[in-house]
C-alpha cells in the first residue's frame, strides 16, 4: 500500500567500496540465558530497503544463515504477517509503539548491540520508548511537500498551499493518517509530537472538507512521484527519500520542508516477543550500526539514516557519496532538524483506531 | 510430658508463623512501598534537572522556536509531577513526607511560573527572562531538591531499618528448640521404655528438621535479595542519580554561559567528577550483567560525545564567537546531551526494574513458608501425641 520503492537508482558501486575495513561487530560477554539462539537469523523488511550486496557481507560478520524476505509492503497488512517466526520485522515508528505497548516485542539484547550507542538521539527521546530499548530505527524520512514550480507558478512554502484555492484539484495526497493529519496540525500551529484527540480531530475535519471540495487530485502512496513527472498534480505531500529519486530524473522537481516543519517517521527494527534467534538479530542490529555498513546502505535507499557517522563515512568516499552527504535531505541542519516531528500519538489508542479507520475512507478501495 | 511436647511444638509453630507473617509484611512493605518511595525520588529529582536544563535551552533558542526542548521540559514537569503523586500515595501516614511534599507542590507551582513568565517575556522581547529563568533554577535548587533528598533520606532509613530485621533469627532458634525438644522426647521414651526407636517421634523430628533446613534457605533467599537489592541496583540507581545531576548541572552551567556570552566556570569540576575513576566508572563496575555492562558504555561514549561537543561551543565562546556558541549549544550539543541524558535514563530503569524484581524475590521467598512453618509444625505435634500414645499404649 505505501512505499512500495525505497531504493536509490544510485548504482551501489560507490556502497561495495565502503564495506572495505569492516569492523568487527561482535560485542563481548556471555549471553544472559533468556536470549534466544538458532544459527538462523530471519528479517521481514520492507520492498527494495536494503543493498543486496550487502547482505553475503553481513551473513559472515554475524556468522548466522540469513533468511532476508521484503515481505512488508504496507503497516496494515503487514500486521498479519507479523510474529515470532521471524526474529526482525521493521513496522513504522506508531505501528512499533503499539507493539512495544502490547508486549508484542522483546528487550534488545544489548550486550550484542555495542553498536547501540551510534543511534542519532532524534530516535531516543521518543516516550514510547525512551533510550530505544526495544527497537532499533532502520531508516527515516520525512513527510513535506514536493511541487512543480512550472505548474504552481510559485514557491510553495506552508501547509496551507495544499489547501490553496490556486491549486484546487491539482494537489495529490499521502494516505497515510499520521503523516497527512500531522502535516495539518503543523499548519494549525500545533505540535504532532504530542497530539491531543482535539488538535487531531480539527485537522482531521480540515482535509475531510477539503477533499469533499475537491481540493485534491488523488490519494496515493509512492505514486505520487509518477502524478508529478507527469505534470498530473501540480503539488503532493511527498516523502523524502522518493522525491529525492525523483530529482535525478526531475531536476526541477522542489521538495520543501514547510515554515510550519514536517513530519518525520522512521521505520525500526524490533525482535517479535518468542523470536527464536534474539542474539542473531541483535547481532545483525549491531552491524548495521556500523557507520560504513549504514552509509552503504544509505547509498542505496537515499533516505535518512538514523546512524551517527553516516554523513562522515560519505564524505569520505567522495564523489557521488560525498554529494549525498551534502543533500539537506538526507542530513537536514539543525535549524531543519528543530522543525521535524515524529508522530507521538495519541493517548487513546482507541481514538487513534477510531481516526484510522475514517481516515481510510479518503483511500480508493482496493 | 507428651502434652508438655505437643504444645510446645504448636507453640514453636505458632510463634514462628507470627514472626514470619511479620517478616512477609515488612518484606512487602518494602517491595511495594519504601523501595518504590526510594525510586520515584529519584526520578523526581532527575525530572526537575532534565526540566532545568530544557527551559534553558528553550529560552537560548528564542522563546518557543525549539519546540523539541519545549516538549521535553513539559514531559520531564509532567513526569516530576507523577512521581510526586506517586511519592504521596506511597508515603502511607508518615506525616514529615507529607509535609515536605506540600513545600514541594508549592515550590513547583513558583517554579513552573517563572518559566512561564520567562518564556512569554522571550517571546514579547520583554526584558527580565534571563534574571526569571535563574530564580527558577535557583527555586529547583534551593527549594524542591532538599525536600526531595528528605524524603529520599526518610525512606532509605525505613528501607534499612525494614532490611535488617532479625526475626527471623528468632524463628531458626524456636526451630532449633522444637528439633532439641524432639530429641529430648526421644531419649526420654527409649530410656523408659528400652525401645530404640519410636517412628512417629522419629517422622516428627524429621518433620521439623526439614523445617528447620527450608527456614534457613528461605530466610537466607530473602537476606541475599535484600543484600543485592541494596548492593547492586539501588547502589546503581544511586550512582546514576548523582551521574545525572552532575551532568545537568554541567548542561545548566554551559547554556548560562552562553545566555551571559563568556565562558563556564566549574565544568572541567564537573567532568573530573564524572570521567576517569570517577561516576561513570563506578557504574561501570556496579554493573551486575553483560546488559548492564554495555548500558553503562553507552552512557560513557554518549557522554564524551556530549563534552566533546559543548567544548566545541565553549572554545567558540572563548573566542568571543557568540553566535557560534548559541549554534552549537542549541544543536550538536543539545542534540548530543539528550542522547546521554535518555541513555542514563533508559539504565535508571533497567535498575529500577532490577532493584524491585529483587525486592519481589525477597517477598517470594517466605510467601510460603509462612504457612509450611505452621503446618509443619501441628504436623509434627500430631506425630508426637501419636508416638506417646503408642508408647502408652504399650505399657498399659
Amino acid at each position: 500500500m505505501k512505499r512500495l520503492s525505497r531504493r536509490s537508482f544510485l548504482a551501489s558501486s560507490a556502497a561495495s567500496a565502503a564495506l572495505l575495513g569492516l569492523p568487527g561487530c561482535v560485542g563481548g560477554g556471555v549471553a544472559p540465558e533468556a536470549v534466544t539462539s538458532s544459527g538462523l537469523v530471519r528479517v521481514l523488511n520492507w520492498t527494495e530497503y536494503l543493498d543486496p550486496e550487502l547482505l553475503p557481507t553481513i551473513e559472515a560478520q554475524i556468522g548466522d544463515t540469513i533468511v532476508y524476505q521484503e515481505l512488508w509492503e504496507d503497516n496494515y497488512g503487514g500486521q498479519d504477517l507479523f510474529g515470532p517466526q521471524w526474529d526482525i520485522v521493521t513496522p513504522t515508528n506508531w505501528l512499533a509503539a503499539q507493539y512495544i505497548q502490547d508486549g508484542s516485542v522483546q528487550r534488545l539484547p544489548l550486550e550484542f548491540i555495542p553498536n547501540h550507542k551510534n543511534i542519532d538521539p532524534v530516535f531516543l527521546t521518543n516516550g514510547w520508548d525512551r533510550g530505544a530499548r526495544f527497537h532499533m530505527p532502520w531508516q527515516s524520512g520525512i513527510t513535506g511537500i514536493a511541487y512543480d514550480p512550472n505548474l504552481t507558478g510559485r514557491e510553495l512554502t506552508s501547509v496551507s498551499d495544499l489547501f490553496a484555492p490556486d491549486l484546487r484539484g491539482r494537489v495529490a495526497m499521502i494516505g497515510e493518517m499520521r503523516e497527512a493529519v500531522g502535516l495539518a496540525m503543523l499548519g494549525n500551529g500545533d505540535d504532532p509530537a504530542q497530539p491531543t484527540l482535539g488538535q487531531a480531530e480539527t485537522a482531521y475535519a480540515q482535509i475531510e472538507a477539503a477533499n469533499n471540495d475537491g481540493q485534491f487530485h488523488s490519494w496515493v502512496f509512492n505514486e505520487f512521484t509518477d502524478l508529478l513527472k507527469t505534470g498530473q498534480v501540480a503539488a503532493s505531500m511527498a516523502w523524502s527519500g522518493d522525491a529525492v529519486q525523483l530529482q535525478l530524473e526531475r531536476p526541477d522537481i522542489q521538495f520543501v520542508i514547510p515554515d510550519e516543519g514536517a513530519i518525520q517517521w522512521f521505520d525500526t527494527m524490533v525482535i517479535p516477543a518468542g523470536a527464536g534467534n534474539a542474539e542473531g538479530a541483535a547481532r545483525w542490529m549491531n552491524a548495521f550500526y556500523d557507520p560504513a555498513i549504514a552509509a552503504a546502505n544509505t547509498q542505496w535507499v537515499q533516505y535518512i539514516s538514523p546512524v551517527l557517522g553516516v554523513e562522515d563515512e560519505l564524505r569520505a568516499l567522495g564523489g557521488e557519496a560525498a554529494a549525498l552527504a551534502n543533500n539537506p535531505v538526507l542530513f537536514p541542519d539543525d535549524e531543519t532538524r528543530r522543525r521535524l516531528f515524529i508522530w507521538g500519538g495519541l493517548e487513546s489508542t482507541v481514538a487513534e483506531q477510531d481516526l484510522d479507520d475514517r481516515f481510510a475512507g479518503f483511500l480508493p478501495a482496493e | 510430658m507428651a502434652i508438655v511436647t505437643v504444645l510446645a511444638l504448636i507453640a514453636v509453630g505458632a510463634v514462628a508463623w507470627l514472626l514470619t507473617d511479620r517478616l512477609v509484611s515488612e518484606t512487602e512493605e518494602v517491595a511495594t512501598s519504601t523501595g518504590e518511595v526510594l525510586i520515584a525520588t529519584q526520578q523526581v529529582s532527575a525530572s526537575f534537572a532534565e526540566a532545568d536544563a530544557a527551559a534553558v535551552s528553550v529560552h537560548l533558542a528564542g522563546a518557543d522556536s525549539n519546540r523539541e526542548q519545549r516538549r521535553l521540559f513539559e514531559q520531564a514537569t509532567d513526569r516530576a509531577t507523577s512521581s510526586l503523586e506517586r511519592v504521596a500515595r506511597l508515603v502511607g501516614d508518615d506525616e514529615r513526607s507529607h509535609e515536605a511534599l506540600q513545600d514541594i507542590a508549592a515550590a513547583t507551582t513558583t517554579y513552573a511560573g517563572l518559566i512561564e513568565a520567562a518564556r512569554l517575556a522571550s517571546i514579547e522581547e520583554l526584558p527580565g527572562a534571563d534574571a526569571m529563568l535563574r530564580q527558577a533554577s535557583s527555586v529547583n535548587r534551593s527549594e524542591i531538591s532538599p525536600d526531595v533528598q528528605s524524603i529520599a533520606d526518610w525512606a532509605r532509613a525505613r528501607f534499612d531499618d525494614q532490611t535488617s530485621s532479625v526475626w527471623y533469627a528468632v524463628a531458626i532458634i524456636l526451630l532449633v528448640i522444637a528439633v532439641g525438644v524432639l530429641l529430648g522426647a526421644q531419649f526420654m521414651l527409649s530410656r523408659w521404655f528400652r525401645r530404640l526407636i519410636n517412628v512417629p517421634l522419629v517422622a516428627a523430628s524429621i518433620v521439623m528438621i526439614v523445617l528447620l533446613v527450608l527456614s534457613s534457605r528461605g530466610f537466607a533467599t530473602q537476606q541475599q535479595a535484600f543484600d543485592d537489592a541494596q548492593t547492586q541496583a539501588f547502589d546503581a540507581i544511586q550512582i546514576s542519580e548523582q551521574i545525572q545531576q552532575s551532568a545537568y548541572r554541567h548542561r545548566a552551567l554551559s547554556t548560562t554561559a552562553v545566555l551571559d556570552g563568556s565562558a563556564a566556570d566549574g565544568l572541567i569540576d564537573l567532568e573530573s567528577a564524572l570521567e576517569g575513576s570517577g561516576l561513570l566508572a563506578q557504574a561501570r563496575d556496579a554493573a551486575s550483567s553483560d546488559r548492564e555492562r554495555a548500558g553503562a558504555d553507552e552512557v560513557i561514549a554518549r557522554w564524551t560525545r556530549y563534552v566533546d561537543e559543548n567544548r566545541r561551543s565553549q572554545d567558540a565562546l572563548g573566542r568571543g564567537d557568540v553566535a557560534a556558541a548559541e549554534a552549537i549549544t542549541q544543536g550538536a550539543a543539545n542534540s548530543a546531551f539528550n542522547g546521554f541524558n535518555t541513555t542514563v535514563e533508559a539504565a535508571l530503569l533497567d535498575n529500577r526494574e532490577q532493584f524491585l524484581n529483587q525486592l519481589q524475590t525477597a517477598s517470594d521467598s517466605l510467601q510460603w513458608l509462612r504457612g509450611l512453618i505452621l503446618g509443619g509444625s501441628l504436623l509434627a505435634a500430631v506425630f508426637v501425641w501419636w508416638g506417646f500414645a503408642q508408647r502408652i499404649g504399650e505399657y498399659r
